[in-house]
């Protein structure tokens, strides 16, 4: 769990940790591949996957600040970068380059800046209670990560670049393309596009690790909830946890970049063979090395004229359908020998009754199939006939709602001129708005429905005006029994006539 | 707050809390599946194949197809969304509702596991669930599942040997649960982190340093069952 609380944490701060991380990571890619000749380029895989600790130090730094809620820029992480370096040489020898779990260690290093016995206590420590298990199995589940995802951008590309009629998706990595050079960039392409994506995750999810168990050793989230309590004892506002100092890391298992680099390779076609075979016996030795030396030409790129593709081909069909039925089916039917109704009726018939049957099928079983398909609509349920104890049915409203509600106030009903406008507003956002209500819902549901509709555009923002100005008045006069002026009441009557009845005029 | 859980209340207003399960844990219930698959895939095909010859080859061939499309989907909705693989790492495929998977919802996402796998070894997969906040890939996304981790029932804490002492003014459920807490996990924290622990309760125990921390279990004690004394 505390992994992929690094991975959300790395959500969180993903472009700056990415942005960080490929920056110097791509212009190491393509210094490496400019200056690897042909044939070495697993030697320029190897290079970046040894430097991996040196570019895992940006992502740590970054989010190690992020936890503390600073925010890091690209920039300020590249120029605070060599000074993260301290250990570099140590973490680029001895075992740590093919330590599967050093992304745990490495705040110890980076973070923390321990060194020597310290820091080699600070290990056995952080490490003890199957974190370091943990730790490793995760840098061994990246380096699978990893791996699939190099399969996949191969694989991508075979069945891109695949020749249709190949039997094979991933000839095109040896047959058809001849040229290694085009083959190792594609193999160190991968790898960079792969390590590149795959590095700040597993140094995310290691340091959330990390955090984890010093929270767990020091008890941070006591320690966070007794100043809280002090502070709630004291008004004081809490002090924010310790900032961490600085350092460390390690390496991922990788193998090289998988490259299936197979020829397909045949004996030469027959016109080849017969070719060959049309000439006379060689007259001397002379010839007969010379017609060696040629057939050898001939049979290399680009000079030969056949290629090796690997492809399906449709089975020579055997006719070997001789039980009782075939024969019983010959002896009646007019296509065969027989002299019965034709094969074709017969044919035409039985697909009618499949489809017939499937119809049938169909129609017995539509009500499990549309709930299992889930295909019915869900209806939308009717609206409640009351709200807030309030009757909103629209048959129980007066013709004229702003006039009755005027007519009502003017008897000096006061209370009763306004529930019925409240309650005239809820039923026409539920009728005609079709505003979702339920029975029990508060004055602030409403609103906070007509705000959701609005968000969603089903609702004019006019009808939500006037349901905030309505609600007011009716909250303000029912629960704390302030009255409106009559001079107020009669614009909001206006301005109820356009929102809710504009529409039916 | 950033915690990586999934908060979801029901229309009673009982709030439920998952934590999405990441793609190496995952990783690593599928493997175990892979291989017991496999393993039970050779013990049918080998037996089958020796007595039956090309009848026995056909059946150990429905055999591999049925592990390897009907396993996840009967494990699933018959097991409480646990495959093997999954039990054995404590995960439990849910639906985005919390409710239990059902038929429907194990057979998309495990039919689309053909699309998660493309173009090989689960890149889309993969990718997927790198992208999404949830963990899911495409075929959790399709059926509305999500894998979460199966919580583990808290053991009850255990009462104090320690005499009850009255708390000095009330304390919220979570200060209390703090409390709790704190003399559950003591033992694991270094001494001088532990008298730093017992100053910074000084305004809970008005004391300091060890003193405070013999404060806080008496307070404990009470709070885990004993009366005050």
């Amino acid at each position: 769990m505390a992994v992929d609380l690094g991975h959300a944490l790395l959500r969180r701060h993903w472009r700056t940790t990415y942005l960080a991380w490929w920056g110097p990571w791509l212009l190491a890619s393509i210094l490496l591949w400019l200056c690897m000749p042909q044939g070495w380029m697993w030697v320029a895989s190897l290079v970046l996957w040894w430097l991996r600790p040196i570019f895992e130090r940006l992502p740590l730094f970054i989010l190690s600040r992020a936890v503390f809620g600073e925010r890091v820029t690209v920039r300020q992480a590249w120029r605070a970068w060599p000074r993260q370096l301290g250990g570099w040489f140590r973490s680029l020898t001895w075992w740590r380059p093919v330590m599967v779990g050093r992304g745990l260690y490495a705040p110890i290093w980076q973070l923390e800046n321990a060194r020597g016995t310290f820091a080699a206590q600070r290990r056995k420590v952080l490490g003890a209670r199957g974190a370091y298990g943990v730790a490793a199995w995760f840098g061994v589940a990246c380096a699978h990560f990893e791996m699939a995802l190099q399969f996949a951008v191969y694989g991508a590309l075979g069945l891109v670049l695949a020749q249709p009629e190949s039997a094979n998706p991933f000839a095109f990595l040896a047959g058809h393309y001849q040229d290694s050079a085009l083959l190792e960039s594609a193999g160190f392409l991968c790898y960079v596009l792969t390590a590149g994506v795959i590095g700040p995750v597993y140094t995310a999810g290691c340091f959330g690790l990390y955090l984890c168990r010093r929270a767990e050793l020091e008890g941070w989230d006591i320690e966070l909830s007794l100043r809280r309590l002090a502070a709630r004892r004291n008004g004081v506002a809490p002090r924010g946890a310790g900032m961490l100092a600085a350092l460390l890391l390690g390496v991922a298992l990788w193998w090289g970049a998988p490259a299936p680099a197979y020829a397909l390779e045949c004996p030469p076609p027959d016109e080849v063979v017969a070719m060959r075979q049309g000439r006379g016996p060689a007259i001397d030795a002379r010839q007969a090395e010379l017609r060696r030396q040629l057939d050898d030409v001939l049979a290399r790129e680009p000079l030969r004229n056949w290629t090796c593709i690997e492809t399906w081909v449709p089975e020579a069909r055997k006719n070997d359908d001789n039980n009782w039925l075939a024969d019983w089916l010959r002896k009646h039917l007019k296509g065969g020998r027989g002299d019965g109704i034709s094969a074709n009726v017969l044919k035409i018939a039985l697909i009618v009754l499949l489809v017939v049957i499937l119809a049938w099928l169909l129609w017995r079983y539509r009500g499990p199939l549309v709930s299992a398909l889930q295909l019915q609509t869900r209806r939308t349920a009717a609206p409640p006939t009351e709200v807030c104890g309030l009757d909103i049915r629209p048959e129980t409203l007066p013709e004229d709602v702003p006039d009755t509600v005027m007519r009502t106030w003017r008897e000096g009903r006061q209370r009763e001129a306004l529930a019925l406008l409240y309650r005239a507003t809820v039923s026409r956002l539920a009728h005609d708005h079709g505003i979702e209500l339920v029975a029990g819902a508060t004055e602030g549901d409403v609103l906070a429905a007509c705000r959701r509709s609005r968000l969603a555009g089903s609702l004019p923002e006019a009808a939500e005006r006037g349901c905030t100005g309505v609600t007011e008045v009716w909250r303000n006069a029912a629960y704390a029994q302030r009255w409106p002026a009559e001079a107020q009441l009669a614009p909001l009557l206006a301005q109820w006539r356009v929102a809710f009845d504009g529409a039916r005029a | 707050m950033l915690d990586g859980k999934l908060h979801l209340s029901t229309p009673e207003g009982v709030s439920l809390v998952f934590t999405p399960a990441g793609p190496a844990r995952r990783g690593y219930a599928w493997l175990i599946d892979w291989l017991l698959r496999a393993l039970i895939g050779l013990v049918l095909y080998i037996p089958l194949l020796v007595t039956l010859g090309r009848a026995g080859m056909g059946l150990g061939l429905v055999a591999f197809f049925l592990l390897q499309w009907a396993y996840g989907v009967l494990f699933e909705v018959l097991g409480d969304g646990r495959t093997p693989g999954k039990r054995m790492l404590g995960l439990q495929v849910l639906r985005e509702d919390g409710l239990p998977v059902g038929w429907r919802e194990s057979v998309l996402r495990n039919v689309l596991r053909a699309i998660d796998f493309m173009p090989l070894c689960y890149g889309i997969g993969l990718g997927a669930m790198l992208l999404d906040a949830r963990f899911r890939r495409i075929g959790d996304l399709v059926a509305g599942t999500i894998v979460v981790y199966r919580e583990q029932p808290t053991p009850l804490p255990k009462a104090l040997d320690v005499a009850p002492v009255a708390l000095p003014f009330p304390l919220t459920p979570d200060e209390q649960r703090t409390l709790v807490d704190l003399v559950e996990r003591v033992h694991a924290v270094p001494p001088q982190r532990q008298l730093e622990l017992g100053d910074l309760a000084q305004p809970l125990t008005g004391l300091r340093g060890q003193a405070s921390l013999d404060r806080l279990y008496g307070y404990v004690a009470g709070l885990t069952g004993k009366d005050a004394a």
